[in-house]
């Protein structure tokens, strides 16, 4: 349903003439943020679903920065770069509609048998309801956009953009697309931490209390994951079948010749063949070393008198309890990054030899709602309401803000008063790093006005081409 | 590619697959010159392989079908990746245009099977380890991208072999300070994809410090075997696109390219041993801002690059 704005978006490029380059730049610092934001906030979730949602808007962004790059293209008349975008935008869009769907299915079928999304009190599902397990596994490694799942080839396909907008577009844009590249870099990462902390968390280890004994998932619900899981195989391992068809998507959005999507992928990347062949190599060497295994086990096999529990690092008594959880494991990517997400946490540790309970709470605010829609959404009801009562004021009494918004820095506040903090505690490496920083905005300002640069170059044509 | 070349790469593939423990040898050798010791045998990284393969496993009972699979996806994608990257010549046997962008992804790849493993044992001290890999992963995986733009700005390619070949020597040539710049991110990427001090320390004993060795720890067998091949050969894979980076020259003869090869990986391993016998590591919150001086480091070269290739 979210992709209605995207179908929206291409048609509307459609319709109009090549924007200027402004406009794609935007579009495509609009992914970066979307990307990023959205992948650090899936990270900061409790909710299984919560979580996935956040993904859809980082998923949105990667789709953003391909169209931004298409947008590009159709700016400054690079074809392949028009082609690459917009082919891995739609392609991308496919395969979030594939996996995201197996996604949700597989996260409906983790509530359906236990009776919670709250990751961290699930766990150990993968023994009781191993086939949803794969599936959810499956789906998660291809969301990451690792290989030889579909994931991976949308992305090949916006890096291919992106590498060919740093080295083919003048300074400024071939900057954006170098920072584009850098962030799908990050996101993937952090959507791997994010995954990981899902997978690891709910289906893996032991089973935590105060869940429902987990029942298998019904037949009639693995058949529709099933249908899901075998298209994001295909796709991945023979993206030659599929990627050719988005060249006609490709065609419709921009004016572009029929061959032009199959001339630039082999130019810029290659033929999406090459990655079966890849995928062929990579099946056949963990058949290989499956095999191997197997047989090396079977000759040196172990006869244990019971089953053995987990090494407890010589401490024996480990409950399900003290296993690693969801909020513990994201947490050190939160408090790296907690200038920008300023994530809540609440600790009563315990403190003297007889202590009372202790109490941990961990909660981050989302910026966009927070700092943007709700005040949007306030205003708007003020609007309507004066409108209503036909007074400025919008009596009857507006609702306070909460007391939560007021206690919290907003994000850019925070970044400046860290920021101060920082210089004043003296710590070398944010010296540096303001270095850095001043060069890149020095960089920056060189490139803005030195002269042939691209914000200048049609006046000084102009110029020369004027009579002395 | 002809069939003389086809015919060459089998023993190269051998030479290949049979060189990563030696590194870790000399790596071990190196440290312990510094401690005054004889250290282990040469050869004694493959005893320990042989010995491992011929060892039964054990899995407790919390453990699925993933902690299985960990180690052999793991090994599987770090040998796939091998197939893409450059080690003795200038070529390789499957590169193709934008594999720059597979081969992070298959280590990445490998990372996650490993990690979700150790996540399968349900021992708080492997989801330790576990969060603390993903943390300077993901966080090592920016830095490693710009210096990919770096090199494929300088050498108009997205093919490794042809990034770190003949065109990048005329690079160093033309930017050497963005060069320099992008071979220092790189070994800082390299230290810490392969658990190396200041990073992570393959040598420490409490499991409350460790990254890598604790997120293994429940593995046993040849399972354990596949894990410490797959550490050796990352390590070679990495460390040849950090020596390929850093002295390119132009397609010489293999049985002279091949031999220099060894001999500069050779160094790049005594070199990660001084590294490790003169620092200690770092403390886990200071990682962080080591890996964002990788990318700041990768982020210069970048800008000094563009300066030149968009005059």
């Amino acid at each position: 349903m979210i992709k209605t704005g995207i179908y929206g978006l291409l048609r509307v490029l459609s319709w109009l003439p090549p924007l200027p380059r402004t406009c794609a730049l935007v579009m495509v610092a609009f992914g970066v943020v979307s990307g990023v934001l959205g992948v650090l906030y899936a990270l900061a979730q409790h909710d299984l679903k919560r979580l996935l949602a956040y993904h859809s808007v980082e998923n949105i962004g990667i789709i953003g920065m391909g169209i931004g790059m298409g947008m590009l293209g159709g700016a400054l008349g690079k074809p392949a770069l028009v082609a690459l975008g917009y082919g891995g935008a739609l392609l991308h869009v496919l395969n979030h509609a594939l996996f995201k769907g197996l996604l949700f299915l597989s996260a409906g079928a983790v509530i359906q048998a236990t009776g919670t999304g709250e990751i961290d009190r699930l766990g150990g599902l993968a023994r009781k309801t191993p086939v949803n397990a794969a599936f959810f596994l499956l789906a998660a490694i291809s969301i990451c956009g690792l290989p030889p799942l579909n994931g991976f080839v949308g992305e090949w396909i916006v890096y291919g953009a992106l590498f060919e907008g740093t080295r083919s577009v003048p300074r400024l844009s071939a900057g954006v697309s170098a920072l584009g590249v850098v962030s799908l870099a990050l996101m993937g990462g952090l959507a791997l931490a994010c995954f990981v902390k899902v997978f690891g968390v709910v289906f893996l280890g032991k089973e935590r209390t105060g869940t429902r004994v987990a029942r298998a998932t019904p037949g009639a619900m693995r058949a529709g994951m099933g249908v899901l899981a075998v298209l994001c195989v295909a796709i991945g391992v023979l993206p030659g079948l599929i990627v050719p068809l988005t060249g006609a998507g490709v065609q419709v959005i921009a004016d572009l010749g029929p061959m032009e999507f199959e001339r630039a992928l082999p130019s810029v990347l290659a033929p999406a063949g090459r990655l079966s062949l890849l995928a062929m190599v990579f099946f056949g060497l963990i058949a290989t070393l499956a095999v191997v295994r197997r047989g090396l086990i079977q000759k040196n096999a172990v006869a244990l008198p019971s089953p053995v529990a987990t090494w407890g690092c010589g401490y024996a008594a480990a409950t399900p309890r003290m296993q690693y959880t969801a909020s513990s494991f994201a947490w050190s990517l939160l408090s790296s990054f907690r200038a920008l997400l300023c994530p809540e946490r609440r600790l009563h540790a315990p403190a003297a030899v007889f202590s009372e309970a202790a109490h941990l709470e961990s909660h981050t605010v989302d910026m966009a709602e927070q700092d943007l829609f709700a005040p949007l959404f306030r205003a708007a009801s003020r609007v309507s309401r004066m409108i209503q009562t036909l007074s400025w004021t919008g009596e009857p009494a507006m609702e306070r803000r909460s007391a939560r918004a007021s206690e919290r820095l907003r994000p850019f506040v925070a970044v400046v008063v860290g920021a101060t903090a920082a210089v004043r505690r003296g710590s070398i490496h944010v010296y540096v790093a303001f270095i850095a920083f001043t060069l890149l905005v020095v960089f920056a300002i060189e490139v803005w006005v030195a002269p042939g640069a691209e914000g200048h170059s049609a006046p000084i044509s102009v110029m020369q081409g004027a009579p002395q | 590619m002809t069939v003389l070349r086809a015919i060459g790469a089998v023993p190269e593939a051998v030479a290949v697959l049979a060189l990563p423990p030696m590194l870790l040898s000399i790596i071990a050798k190196t440290k312990a010159w510094f401690g005054g010791r004889d250290g282990p045998p040469w050869l004694q990284p493959y005893y320990d392989l042989m010995k491992l393969l011929r060892k039964g496993v054990v899995y407790s009972r919390t453990t699925t079908w993933v902690f299985r699979a960990g180690p052999i996806v793991n090994l599987a994608a770090l040998l796939c990746a091998a197939t893409l990257i450059p080690v003795f010549s200038d070529d390789t046997l499957l590169g193709f245009g934008g594999d720059v962008i597979l081969i992070a992804y298959l280590l990445a790849l490998g990372r996650m099977l490993t990690v979700l493993a150790a996540m399968d044992t349900g021992s708080s001290f492997e989801g330790m380890g576990a969060s603390r890999e993903v943390t300077f992963g993901t966080m090592s995986e920016p830095a490693l991208f710009l210096s990919f733009v770096v090199l494929a700005l300088a050498t108009k390619s997205l093919s490794l072999a042809e990034m770190l070949g003949a065109p990048l020597q005329a690079a160093w040539g033309d930017v050497a300070p963005a060069m320099l710049l992008v071979v220092a991110a790189l070994l800082i990427v390299l230290l810490t994809e392969t658990c190396r001090v200041p990073v992570d320390d393959p040598a420490t004993h409490l499991e409350l410090t460790m990254i890598h060795e604790v997120m293994v720890l429940d593995h046993s067998g040849p399972d354990f075997a596949y894990i410490t091949y797959a550490a050796a050969l990352k390590f070679l894979l990495l460390g040849s696109i950090l020596v390929h980076a850093a002295l390119p020259h132009a397609s010489w003869a293999l049985w002279i390219d091949a031999p220099l090869r060894v001999v500069e990986l050779a160094v790049l391993a005594m070199l990660v041993g001084v590294i490790e016998s003169s620092l200690a590591r770092l403390r886990l919150q200071r990682v962080s801002l080591l890996l964002a001086g990788a990318f700041v480091l990768s982020g210069l070269a970048a800008v000094l690059t563009f300066y030149r290739t968009h005059a």
